[in-house]
């Protein structure tokens, strides 16, 4: 297979392979065969950008949230799985001061932001709203039906505020359409339509900072047991399956770097954040608060068996609350040849 | 006059007294006679703080917005102008999605959000707001009086919101201050109490993103500035006492000050880097907040322009009301630290 253009995005979230597209180091590893490695962002076709999503562009390869990819999976995508990192970030539940909501026991009786994106094809905020409250409130000794969820209906697609330039490496999720991202909450929240909201990662600093709101309850993520607190996590490393299959030797390459990038960030705590910062939309102070002070170290990608159980984790979750078309064989879904073959391309020593 | 601590204070706007700052010339050029540099962040006491404002801090010294040292100098307060600056800080007028106010013309008869600090001494913000719209209405041939002001009360206080930290280099207002500093307006736009908001600088951009807002107006920032600067030129100020006894440390100042607006010129991403920092921005939005030369404007000087621009701030403040007094501007400008610099230019490495 003859192949001239490498697809590429990433999530507004902290992965290596964000630090390997801002180091230079994809475009130079598939420059070498006359490949060129353009973001989804480059073009202003919605289908294109769309991609993000659905996993439809040929040749493409995406690190972020693994619910789209568990999603589009169980409709047909033929894409696969080839590594998976986990990194911390916040989950909190958010109420105005005077609500009289101070911990999670509050939330009894109280009515809770469920968003619905109508047109979107795959509505990965609400799983992760759903999920995320779930986890809260079972802290706390309750469920669903101790609450009222207020369904609300958000006509925005996600693309519609993707970012307007069309640069090759450019993110699709710019600074502007994360201050963005949870408008349509925080305003029912000030205007006293709803009683909480949840936010998770980079949202909630930028949410509490404007809204002048409360964090009432947090999802421990202290333990060992991923499985336990992880959200749209792990966060899938994927590429398309006729790329895996054709052209193994692509996929091993791009492990080898986003590795070699998740140990230079390891490495480079100062210059990772700051990139981490780019990536997520925030002012470089709030990384630490809204990733924690180690987010740099927690950027490598395995396929551990630690990291899978947490990925069945997430698929049954979603399955249990009807995103998936069917049940997925994640053993099937994972390709583990990427992984092993990617030490066979690891940089020599310069 | 023997000196062991100047305290210094900075408004989250871009200035060349920032970039010095972190570049830890000032420490340095300090701590060679002993004198320790403080942030009025590093003290917890409310008084303190609040000295960015009065400028009641025995030795201290201040570069940013100009509403509060006139102000105080109004109200009798001893303190020195010591050089201007000028940079873009973009002013918009935001309306809702859908509100159908899409251009300065649509205010007509709606209402704006007029907020009034309560417990602050000086409310720089509502001064702010108030000349902004007028310079938005006036260019569309309207006024003031043919709009509704919305008088909106906030109780919180400026140095209610300060950093929690204490670090001896931290500025008062993080970037979780800036985030919620028009929190108020915000809700009271998506309550519906108020048709538009004016907003200025980061925090035109971080409210445009988070509701997604029209930018209905934005003041012309071309020309002579005397005819769009609000709130500026920034001032550098230094305590009366300290300019009269000790005219070399305020030129020392002058001196660095000046050469980390030279440096900046030369390194516009780690200044953008800088100002993005000190606005409590993400690197990104810098150019949108302050247009995309900002690393060239944060130069201080004295020149007539500035000086008119200077001028037009203080009758303005004056026919609204802000100021107790005229203030003699010659008196209040104080040339010796800024004609003495040259002397104290660092010596080529």
């Amino acid at each position: 297979m003859s192949i001239d253009t490498i697809w590429y995005t990433r999530c507004p979230v902290p992965t290596a392979f964000a630090i390997a597209v801002k180091l230079g180091w994809l475009d130079e590893e598939f420059e070498r065969d006359g490949i060129v490695f353009r973001s989804l962002a480059s073009s202003l076709d919605p289908v294109v950008r769309q991609s993000h999503f659905a996993h439809t562009q040929p040749n493409s390869t995406r690190h972020g949230g693994a619910i789209p990819p568990l999603v589009t999976r169980s409709r047909g995508r033929d894409l696969r799985l080839v590594g998976l990192s986990v990194t911390s970030w916040r989950q909190q539940v958010l109420a105005l001061p005077g609500s009289g909501i101070k911990g999670a026991a509050d939330l009894k009786g109280r009515r809770l932001s469920i968003p619905r994106r109508v047109n979107d094809p795959i509505d990965f905020w609400r799983a992760t709203v759903l999920r995320g409250f779930d986890l809260v409130l079972s802290q706390a000794g309750l469920t669903f039906d101790d609450v009222v969820p207020v369904d609300f209906q958000i006509q925005r697609r996600f693309i519609d505020d993707a970012t307007a330039t069309t640069d090759r490496s450019e993110i699709l999720w710019n600074a502007g359409f994360m201050l963005g991202y949870q408008r349509d909450e925080a305003a029912a929240l000030l205007r006293g339509d709803v009683d909480a909201i949840f936010t998770q990662g980079g949202g909630g600093v930028t949410v509490l900072g404007y809204t002048g709101a409360r964090v009432v309850a947090e999802v421990d993520d202290s333990g060992d047991d991923l499985a336990s607190f992880v959200n749209n996590q792990p966060f899938t490393l994927t590429v398309s399956g006729a790329l895996a299959d054709v052209r193994p030797d692509i996929p091993a390459r791009l492990v080898a770097r986003v590795r070699e990038a998740a140990g230079w960030a390891h490495d480079n705590e100062r210059e990772a954040k700051r990139i981490i910062a780019a990536e997520t939309g925030l002012p470089e102070q709030f990384v630490d608060h809204a990733y924690g002070p180690k987010v740099h170290q927690q950027l490598d990608i395995d396929l551990t068996p630690r990291r899978v159980a947490a990925l069945q984790t997430l698929h049954d979750d979603l399955l249990s609350r009807d995103f998936l078309a069917r049940p997925l064989d994640l053993d099937a879904f994972i390709d583990r040849r990427p992984l092993a073959g990617a030490s066979d391309f690891a940089r020599r020593a310069a | 006059m023997t000196i062991d601590t100047i305290w210094y204070t900075r408004c989250p706007v871009p200035t060349a007294f920032a970039v010095a700052l972190r570049l830890g010339w000032l420490d340095a050029e300090f701590a060679r006679d002993g004198i320790a540099f403080r942030s009025l962040a590093a003290s917890r006491d409310a008084s303190v703080r609040q000295s960015h404002f009065e400028h009641t801090q025995a030795n201290s010294v201040r570069h940013g917005g100009v509403i509060p040292p006139l102000l105080t100098r109004a109200r009798g307060r001893d303190l020195r102008v010591v050089g201007l600056s000028v940079s873009g800080s973009k002013q918009r007028v935001l309306a809702l999605p859908g509100s159908s106010i899409r251009t300065a013309e649509d205010l007509k008869g709606r209402r704006l959000s007029i907020p009034r600090r309560v417990n602050d001494p000086i409310d720089f913000w509502r001064a702010t707001v108030l000349r902004g719209f007028d310079l938005v209405l006036t260019a569309a041939g309207l006024s003031l009086a043919d709009t509704k002001l919305v008088d909106l009360p906030v109780a919180r206080t400026f140095v209610d919101e300060t950093t929690a930290g204490t670090g001896r280099q931290d500025a008062l207002w993080d970037a979780t201050a800036m985030l919620g500093f028009q929190r108020d307006e915000l809700a009271a736009l998506l309550r519906g109490e108020v048709d538009a908001i004016l907003t200025q600088g980061a925090t035109s951009v971080t409210l445009r993103g988070v509701l997604g807002a029209t930018v209905v107006a934005e003041v012309d920032e071309t020309g002579d500035p005397s005819t769009y600067v609000n709130n500026q030129p920034f001032p550098l100020t230094v305590s009366g006492a300290l300019a009269e006894e000790r005219t070399d440390l305020a030129a020392r100042l002058v001196a660095r000050v000046r050469e980390a607006a030279d440096w900046a010129r030369d390194h516009e991403v780690e200044t953008k880097r800088i100002i993005a920092a000190e606005t409590g921005l993400p690197e990104s939005l810098v150019d949108e907040a302050y247009g995309p030369a900002v690393h060239r404007q944060l130069d201080i000087d004295l020149s007539p322009q500035r000086l008119a621009a200077f001028r037009t701030l203080h009758d303005d403040l004056l026919a609204r009301g802000f100021l107790d007094r005229p203030v003699d501007l010659d008196a209040f400008i104080d040339r010796r630290p800024l004609a003495a610099a040259a002397d104290f230019a660092r010596r080529a490495a």
